[in-house]
């Protein structure tokens, strides 16, 4: 899915939480928004989810003004993993994954145990699906709620008319699943989804991130291509740190030590 | 949350349905006049059938007995599936319509139809008592719940302990206007106050039978259908509005419906507390936690509970009788003290 964000800001009360963003996120891409604290980069994501309209400017998935989408409708082809959901009452892991069905619930197309078969194998959760979902460790518990996400999104079809949205997935997490669930959202992105995530951890970003978008005090400061070569400067400016960035050898990918 | 029976078991709502006709039985056959089981059926069929009047006992178990036991089911089961309702919406095992002003809104409409409706007399053929009373319970409760909800809400998140806190000052506050009412009230309305609040179903008849069973099966039917809804609901809101939930609309029904039944049942039986607290809780212990086996299980057990609690009050002090209020309360208030300290200390 295409978004294009066109001059947009949000306010609360006299404060911008966003100030005059534009940026377009081209599909079959991982674009990945950096910043400090407080930067905005979850505020940028909930208008994107369509959870908070803009108070100015615009911005259109796939063409369409947000602002004439309904909650039900935009569910339908975006999905969002956001970081550890606390679940008040006990509840059954694989009953936590059926509810990704909620927005597509009406359709009589969409084969929904399959889909879930298929989920639940490729993220190796099959032991987990029958415990209840307070026994899970954090790690697990994110693999379910990814597993629900996917449900949601239903990749299988139409895929580069899907958005995947990722509000700090792995904050928290152990470096093996950090490692899992960010590679699980760099299948999908091959397969032709958008994804947009917000990470505070900059390494992370660097070895998953297509585009790299820098945040901070509401602003979008810098979008950079992972093509092209990144400048320690952005960095050093984004993030008052002293970095220096070099390329691994085998992967190519860049990597930044800071000094 | 680990339990040695198999969640959702059938066997386990058999004999729960089992049990609760097993309970309605005895509380038709005892009390102050036991009635033989001849005596039901005899007394059943004449009431039924219109026929000539049979013995004492055919005539306090068909108009007194009979329809005092179905409401007392109707009631358990209903208050039950209310405090699941809330505590579904709120994401909080320790809500239930006694602690978020609903029952004691339903109470304060319904004490000033009592000391209001001698006063205009020209309103109660307009209205009959058996329409005015449940419809300005219903306004009470209403506004009430619509108070506490609008208090303890932050930009339109609802906060538990703020919603238990607001539902304590309302509740606070509809009780003062109750006591208000009966102290400036004639004594005979001031006696049928003080009653009420304090809960019973000893002027359970049969039209207050046949209004409840509509209201619990069109509320009961129209939760069961949000099943999926309540299910989601769980992972918090925002994440129930990613998943395509218009949370808004949503709440605003499910709060609506629920009000309609806890003022109906509380305009017949007067104010019975922590019921839609204690059933809830236990019988997540047997089912997966999804809602629409939650309901079900939630209705039968309320409905084991309040006819089991109305015998009792019926018994205890025999002839005479406790209001049955008290005697969920007895039950009700420790098991509440142990949820909130399950919830401060685990």
């Amino acid at each position: 899915m295409m978004v294009v964000v066109q001059n947009m800001s949000l306010q609360s009360g006299t404060n911008y939480r966003l100030r005059d963003i534009s940026a377009t996120f081209e599909s079959g891409k991982h674009h990945i928004i950096v910043g400090p604290n407080g930067a905005g980069k979850s505020s940028l994501l909930q208008v994107i989810a369509g959870s908070i309209p803009p108070s100015s400017g615009n911005v259109y998935l796939n063409e369409q003004d947000i602002n004439n989408l309904s909650v039900e409708k935009i569910a339908i082809q975006r999905a969002i993993l956001s970081q550890q959901i606390h679940i008040a009452f006990p509840m059954k892991v694989l009953d936590i994954i059926h509810m990704g069905r909620y927005p597509h619930k009406n359709s009589e197309v969409i084969d929904h145990e399959n889909l879930i078969d298929q989920i639940i194998q490729s993220l190796q959760i099959q032991s987990l699906q029958h415990r209840w979902y307070q026994s899970l460790s954090g790690g697990e518990a994110q693999k379910v709620q990814l597993a629900r996400v996917l449900v949601q999104l239903n990749a299988a079809e139409s895929p580069d008319q899907k958005l995947l949205l990722l509000d700090e997935p792995v904050s928290h997490l152990d470096p093996q699943y950090q490692q899992e669930i960010m590679r699980q959202a760099q299948q999908l992105v091959e397969r032709g989804v958008t994804v947009i995530s917000v990470l505070h951890d900059i390494y992370l970003a660097l070895q998953f991130a297509d585009q790299l978008y820098f945040m901070k005090n509401n602003r979008l400061l810098y979008t950079q291509s992972l093509k092209e070569q990144l400048l320690p400067e952005l960095i050093e400016k984004v993030f008052e740190v002293q970095v220096e960035i070099g390329v691994h050898p085998i992967t190519k990918r860049p990597f930044i030590i800071y000094l | 949350m680990a339990n040695q029976m198999k969640p959702n078991s059938k066997h386990l709502f058999v004999g729960l349905c089992l049990l609760l006709m097993a309970s309605i039985i005895a509380g038709a056959a005892l009390g102050a006049i036991p009635i033989e089981g001849s005596d039901m059926y005899y007394g059943l069929r004449n009431g039924i059938l219109h026929h000539e009047q049979g013995n004492i006992a055919q005539q306090v178990f068909f108009s007194l007995r009979f329809p005092r036991v179905l409401l007392s089911a109707i009631t358990g089961g209903s208050l039950a599936v209310s405090g699941l309702i809330m505590q579904a919406i709120t994401r909080n095992p320790i809500v239930e319509a006694g602690l978020t002003g609903t029952s004691a809104g339903a109470a304060l409409g319904a004490s000033l139809v009592f000391v209001f409706t001698p006063l205009l007399p020209g309103l109660v053929p307009l209205f009959s008592i058996h329409f005015l009373l449940p419809a300005m319970a219903f306004a009470g409760a209403l506004a009430a719940t619509l108070l506490v909800y609008k208090m303890s809400g932050v930009n339109g998140y609802v906060q538990a302990t703020t919603l238990l806190l607001v539902g304590v000052a309302v509740n606070a506050m509809a009780f003062s206007g109750i006591g208000f009412l009966s102290y400036i009230a004639r004594d005979p309305q001031a006696r049928s106050i003080t009653f009420w609040n304090l809960g019973g179903f000893s002027g359970a008849n049969w039209l207050q039978v046949g209004i409840s069973v509509m209201i619990a099966i069109a509320a009961v039917t129209y939760f069961t259908k949000k099943a999926f809804t309540l299910d989601v609901l769980q992972l918090g809101e925002k994440e129930a509005v990613y998943l395509g939930l218009s949370i808004r609309v949503t709440r605003r029904n499910l709060l609506l419906v629920n009000t309609l039944l806890v003022a109906t049942l509380t305009a017949w039986c007067g104010v019975i507390a922590f019921v839609g607290l204690i059933i809830p809780h236990l019988m997540r212990k047997y089912t997966d936690g999804t809602h629409r086996p939650l309901i079900a299980y939630c209705f039968v057990g309320g409905a084991i509970l309040m006819v089991l609690a109305d015998l009792a009050a019926r018994l205890v002090m025999a002839p005479a009788e406790l209001p049955v209020g008290i005697v969920t309360a007895i039950i009700g208030a420790p098991i509440f003290i142990l949820l909130i300290r399950k919830q401060l200390f685990y």
